[in-house]
């Protein structure tokens, strides 16, 4: 801390008053108390000569009521007599004292008084202290004090015991007041003689005097001492006490002296002393101004030699006028100054490099002192945030306008604090790394990392601008994140693979029907397992650098076939893109589409040769049919005829039997009927019509159905149809379907029909444990589609079989068994009477499925 | 070192400085034949704010006692009002004489000084929304105790004997006496003592003894009743004697020996109150004075607190208002009651001597 001249000047002028304060109160304390103790010395010692008056005083009456005690036993009188009266009336008067005198009997009564108290006799004092104490006692008593109704002096009783009697004294305190009285005359003290009860009996105090006042202080001091000293306060001064108990007659004497008239010379002394004190500080002022007149001269020289080196001026110096020791100090400042000159010269060359690199630099610097005032910062500090060094002057200024947000704010300075104190604590320049967001004075918020340092009592903070390479980073990965969205959204598993096989990328894609899921590196050789000839194309790829395709590539798994192709992409020598898409669907649609067209086609195909058929096939069925019927005898023109050519009708029908032309006729009229029935359902192929449709229930149908067939079968077949196991999965919440139900019933009864058959041909042949399963199910796909499913764990079928399975006449049963039309009725009752759709899958050798979807109006 | 040397300046700068305290006045008799009767009073007093003082203060205050001596002269009350308000006293406890009273309910109203008195019960400040405050009951409630005995026993002549300095106390008790003895009462005589005849009271006694009344109501100071029984004793009148709370202490027995056996007296406390509060009070007056209080003693105590809670409600230096404000507070042997006119409302006793002790009578 710096001060000046003239305050350390009187700062040591103070401290010598100070010192000279401690110096006079320690003596002042010493004096006062060796003074007290002198003071209650004398006390004591007056005390003493009240408590010998007292005694004197004391003694005086007890003797004067002795000898009165006396006169009246010698003399034989009996107190009660006259001559006592006026005895008693002689020491009344002869002792300006006694205010009155009695005698009592040995029962307190009054027998004798002197005149004042004369009206007294006869009274009784049985129980006043007075005759109660003395008769207890037998000793003289001194009352407490009271003030006499008789005479309105302060008196006492004393009680003096004679034989049986008791001589009771009134005694005025007035003699002994006086007596008192002239003591503290003239003097600065106060002596009072105080009553058992601490009541002021005696004292020049006035007012005490005359009341009926309690030195309450006193009576305290009393229980623990009898005689002593104390100091109590009155008003504002304080008072020194001194007293002493009189044990016989219980009187306590009490000095009092006021303090201040004890100290009063001691006071007068302290007075003058401070006035010398006062004396000296004007004179030690003065004296100080001379000198600093002196100094402040010399002091002026120097100054401008100073002023002239702070303004970079150096002088080489000369004299110096006013005091002598400047001279010297003046010499060493020159040599001084040149000093600095010369070093100052070296700062400058330094400080021009370290700008030139400040300036240059790529990162904004800003050096702060403790106090967090900011000394300097550099050009690309300014170009950075816009801030030069007169727009902020401290840390905390330029951190308001760069953390706009509070608590972004609080939350840097935290982080600021951390790294400066990382920073002091290893003594090198510190970052963490943090990017912190900062606004420019133009509003922009640059990303800057920040490094500290601290070095000579300065924060040094480096400022790296890393805004233009996060925001390149961001758009990496910006981009990089949509690439991995465009092949992640893609239904198709793809794989990028470097020169050794590596995976680099892929979008993880589950491809339906692929036993595992491809996530990492490692199952591409699962992939390559599964697909065999994978491998090799890859390398074909490889080598060949073009596109590989593999395509439909079949594979079942869990009883379902699924299709895929496979797409091998080399990247110019750095590995190769494996494309794998399911096809399942996109080949399943295809076939259906193909035996569609291909139905449609024979459907047409069929119904107009059908309708071509129709006529020469009726011409030949009537043709028959009239030919039995005019062999019949039962027609009247058929025996007319005959009878009119003499021939008889028995003869022909005899010769037509045995040259067996009945039976041809029977077999051109039964081959007839199963033409037109074989035509007649050709002819349904093409026909479209909603009438006679009806809402019902699918589950109902193939309830009714499955029971009809059975019936049926176990009938015709001798086939235990229970021996089938029937699984029935049909969804409850199915709508109702308008449909034609007997047409429905004829598609259900064919199919299930068809699966019997399959299982039972399949249970002959078996030679092992075979259980024949038929599974219905039923469910309702999203949108508005019924899905009917029936499959069988029959013989199945081959792929070549499958594909035709529903033409017409195409049938795999023995000839006769079948007209192989029932698949392609039921084929066409879906598709053009119901707008639905039916296929067909299966294993050969291990089951078949139907699937009927049936679109119903929600 | 320089800020210990400012401390030190300072240090010394500030001693001295001292703190303010509540100034109450208290006017009694502390000299003259009212002396015991005053300086118990203020003795009271004094113990009260000592121990207040000692538990600090009220808010901190200390509360200074102004004493002025009235000397037993009723005239020089006036002047002693005046003396402790012009010491600065906010509020002034009067231990008087009814007839000091007079003189004091003048004086307070005039300087509007608030006053509450210990003892004045004469019957004349009552009913009054002035600056005087009482603790007491009011003087008439002596003599309705007093007269219901009488009748009781079925006293029917009477003898009245009172002192003319308390001439107004004295007169309230000795109508309500007689009106509550009824009718058929008859009063032989009624003497007012002057001071001479205070001082020999054979010629009263032998009024007294010619009309050798039922009853006689002596209603002065303890001392000059132990004198009036001790005459009448000697003279043989066989007239019983009834006293009113003024003489109810020691010195009457003290001073009246077996005179005053089977005296009748009211009090304004009960004598041997086992109750702690009143244990705790009369031991620590002992332990201060050196003797047992009596009622002087106890009303200049509740006085005291009555005052203190007034200093501790006032607000805005308004005494009157903050006075006005209490209806009741806890004395040391009775809940006390303050009228609206600010009026004391107390219980009373009733007493006899019986082997030179006082002895209740229920």
């Amino acid at each position: 801390m710096n001060r000046s001249i003239k305050g350390i000047f009187l700062y040591t002028v103070l401290l010598v008053v100070l010192f000279n304060l401690i110096f006079v109160f320690f003596s002042l304390v010493m004096i006062f108390s060796q003074m007290k103790k002198y003071v209650y010395k004398q006390n004591k010692i007056l005390i003493n000569s009240i408590s010998i008056i007292i005694d004197n005083y004391y003694e005086e009456k007890i003797n004067i009521l002795n000898n009165l005690s006396k006169i009246i036993t010698i003399r034989k009188n009996t107190p009660q007599s006259v001559s006592v009266n006026t005895l008693l009336d002689t020491y009344a008067d002869s002792y300006d004292f006694f205010d009155g005198i009695m005698i009592l009997d040995e029962y307190g009564t009054v027998v004798s008084a002197s005149k004042i108290l004369v009206s007294s006799v006869g009274f009784s004092y049985a129980r006043s202290e007075f005759f109660t104490e003395t008769k207890k006692s037998g000793k003289p008593f001194w009352s407490k004090s009271f003030v006499s109704n008789e005479t309105s002096n302060r008196s006492l009783t004393v009680a003096f015991p004679m034989n049986e009697y008791i001589i009771v004294a009134y005694i005025n305190l007035v003699v002994i007041e006086e007596k008192i009285a002239d003591i503290s005359k003239e003097s600065s003290i106060t002596a009072s003689i105080l009553d058992r009860n601490g009541v002021y009996i005696v004292t020049d105090k006035a007012f005490y005097a005359e009341s009926y006042k309690v030195d309450v202080e006193l009576l305290k001091e009393l229980k623990i001492n009898k005689s002593g000293v104390f100091e109590r306060k009155s008003g504002k001064n304080k008072i020194l006490v001194s007293y002493l108990y009189l044990e016989n007659i219980h009187w306590t004497i009490i000095i009092d002296q006021e303090e201040e008239d004890v100290f009063f010379v001691v006071r007068q002394i302290n007075y003058i002393q401070f006035g010398y004190l006062i004396v000296l500080l004007v004179m030690l002022f003065v004296m100080s101004n001379n000198l600093l007149v002196k100094f402040n001269k010399s002091l002026a020289g120097f100054v401008k030699s100073m002023d002239r080196l702070s303004s970079g001026e150096y002088s080489e110096g000369g004299a110096l006028s006013g005091l002598y020791e400047f001279q010297q100090l003046y010499d060493y400042f020159n040599r001084m100054q040149m000093s600095i000159k010369s070093r100052e010269e070296e700062i400058r060359q330094s400080e021009k490099k370290f700008r030139s690199l400040s300036e240059n630099i790529p990162v904004g610097i800003g050096v702060a002192g403790l106090d967090g005032k900011l000394i300097y910062v550099n050009a690309k500090f300014v170009s950075l945030f816009g801030y030069d060094i007169g727009d902020v002057h401290t840390v905390t200024e330029w951190s308001l306008k760069a953390y706009p947000d509070e608590k972004y704010r609080i939350e840097s300075e935290l982080l600021w604090k951390s790294d400066i104190e990382t920073a002091v604590s290893s003594g090198v320049m510190y970052s963490k790394g943090r990017i912190y967001k900062i606004v420019t004075k133009d509003g922009i918020v640059r990303d800057v990392e920040i490094s500290f340092s601290l070095a000579n009592n300065e924060l040094y903070v480096v400022f790296n601008d890393l805004s233009d390479a996060i925001a390149m980073s961001r758009e990496l990965v910006s981009t990089k994140n949509y690439l991995n969205k465009v092949i992640n959204s893609m239904q198709s598993l793809i794989i990028a693979v470097d020169n050794k096989r590596n995976v680099v990328i892929t979008n993880n894609f589950k491809l339906p029907g692929l036993p595992f899921e491809f996530e990492n590196t490692n199952d591409l050789k699962h992939l390559t397992d599964y697909f065999t000839e994978l491998e090799k194309k890859m390398n074909e790829s490889c080598v060949t650098q073009e596109m590989v395709i593999i395509e439909s590539l079949k594979k079942q798994e869990k009883g379902v076939f699924y299709y895929y192709d496979i797409s091998i992409y080399p990247i110019e020598n750095e590995g190769l893109v494996i494309v794998l898409d399911d096809i399942t669907e996109k080949n399943r649609f295809r076939e259906m589409l193909v035996q569609t067209e291909k139905m449609v086609t024979i459907g047409e195909l069929a119904a107009g040769m059908a309708h071509e058929i129709n006529n020469p096939l009726a011409a030949i069925i009537q043709g028959g049919q009239n030919m039995m019927r005019r062999l019949s005898s039962e027609l009247p023109a058929n025996l007319e005829t005959c009878n009119e050519l003499g021939i008889s009708l028995e003869q022909i029908n005899e010769y037509l039997k045995r040259r067996n032309i009945l039976s041809y006729i029977d077999g051109i009229n039964s081959s007839g009927k199963r033409a037109a029935y074989i035509v007649s359902n050709m002819l349904n192929f093409s026909r479209k019509s909603n009438a006679g449709k009806e809402d019902v229930s699918i589950n109902e149908i193939l309830d009714f159905t499955i029971n009809l067939t059975c019936t049926d079968y176990d009938i015709e077949k001798k086939y235990d149809f229970k021996q089938i196991n029937i699984v029935k999965n049909y969804s409850p919440d199915l709508p109702l379907i308008s449909i034609k139900k007997t047409e429905i019933e004829q598609v259900f009864i064919n199919l299930i029909k068809n699966a019997a058959f399959s299982m039972i041909e399949k249970a002959t042949q078996s030679v092992t444990e075979y259980k024949p399963e038929l599974q219905v199910s039923t469910f309702r796909e999203i949108g508005s589609e019924i899905i009917i499913v029936i499959q069988d764990n029959g013989g199945g079928m081959t792929d070549s079989v499958r594909k035709r399975i529903f033409e017409p006449f195409f049938t795999t049963k023995p000839v006769g068994v079948g007209t192989g039309l029932g698949l392609t009725v039921t084929y066409f009752i879906i598709t053009q009477t119901h707008k639905g759709s039916i296929s067909v899958e299966s294993l050969d050798g291990e089951w078949t499925k139907f699937t009927i979807k049936l679109p119903f109006e929600t | 070192m320089s800020k210990f040397i400012t401390l030190f300046f300072l240090l010394f700068l500030l001693t001295g400085c001292g703190s303010k305290t509540y100034k109450v006045g208290f006017i009694g008799s502390l000299s003259g034949s009212g002396a015991p009767l005053g300086a118990n009073g203020r003795n009271g007093a004094l113990l009260y704010f000592d121990e207040l003082n000692k538990s600090g203060g009220i808010n901190g205050r200390r509360v200074e006692l102004i004493e002025a001596d009235v000397q037993s002269m009723p005239d020089k009350t006036g002047e002693c009002i005046e003396d402790v308000y012009n010491k600065g006293a906010a509020i002034v406890i009067g231990h008087l004489t009814s007839g000091e009273g007079l003189e004091a309910q003048i004086k307070a109203n005039q300087l509007k000084i608030p006053m509450i008195s210990a003892t004045i019960s004469g019957d004349n400040f009552s009913g009054l929304d002035d600056y005087l405050f009482r603790i007491t009951s009011s003087n008439d409630y002596q003599g309705k105790y007093l007269g219901a005995y009488a009748k009781k026993i079925g006293y029917k002549t009477v003898n009245i004997i009172y002192d003319i300095d308390n001439k107004s106390f004295a007169e309230v008790i000795m109508n309500s006496f007689l009106n509550e003895l009824g009718n058929d009462k008859r009063v032989l005589n009624s003497i007012i003592l002057n001071n001479d005849q205070k001082k020999d009271l054979n010629e009263v006694a032998d009024i007294l003894y010619k009309d050798n009344a039922d009853v006689i109501l002596a209603i002065n100071d303890s001392v000059t009743n132990a004198k009036l029984c001790q005459v009448l004793r000697k003279k043989k009148v066989t007239s019983r004697v009834m006293m009113s709370a003024w003489s109810i202490m020691g010195a009457l027995i003290e001073n009246g020996g077996e005179s005053v056996e089977d005296t009748v007296h009211v009090s304004l406390f009960l004598l041997h109150d086992n109750e702690p509060s009143y244990q705790k009070f009369k031991n620590k007056y002992f332990e201060v004075y050196n003797e047992y209080p009596n009622f002087s003693g106890l009303f200049g105590y509740e006085s005291a607190q009555y005052a203190a809670e007034v200093l501790k409600r006032v607000k805005n230096n308004d005494v009157l208002t903050a006075l006005k404000s209490i209806k009741t507070f806890q004395g040391v042997q009775q809940q006390i009651g303050i009228d609206e006119f600010g009026d004391g409302v107390r219980e009373l006793y009733l007493y006899t001597i019986k082997n030179g002790q006082f002895k209740r009578i229920e």
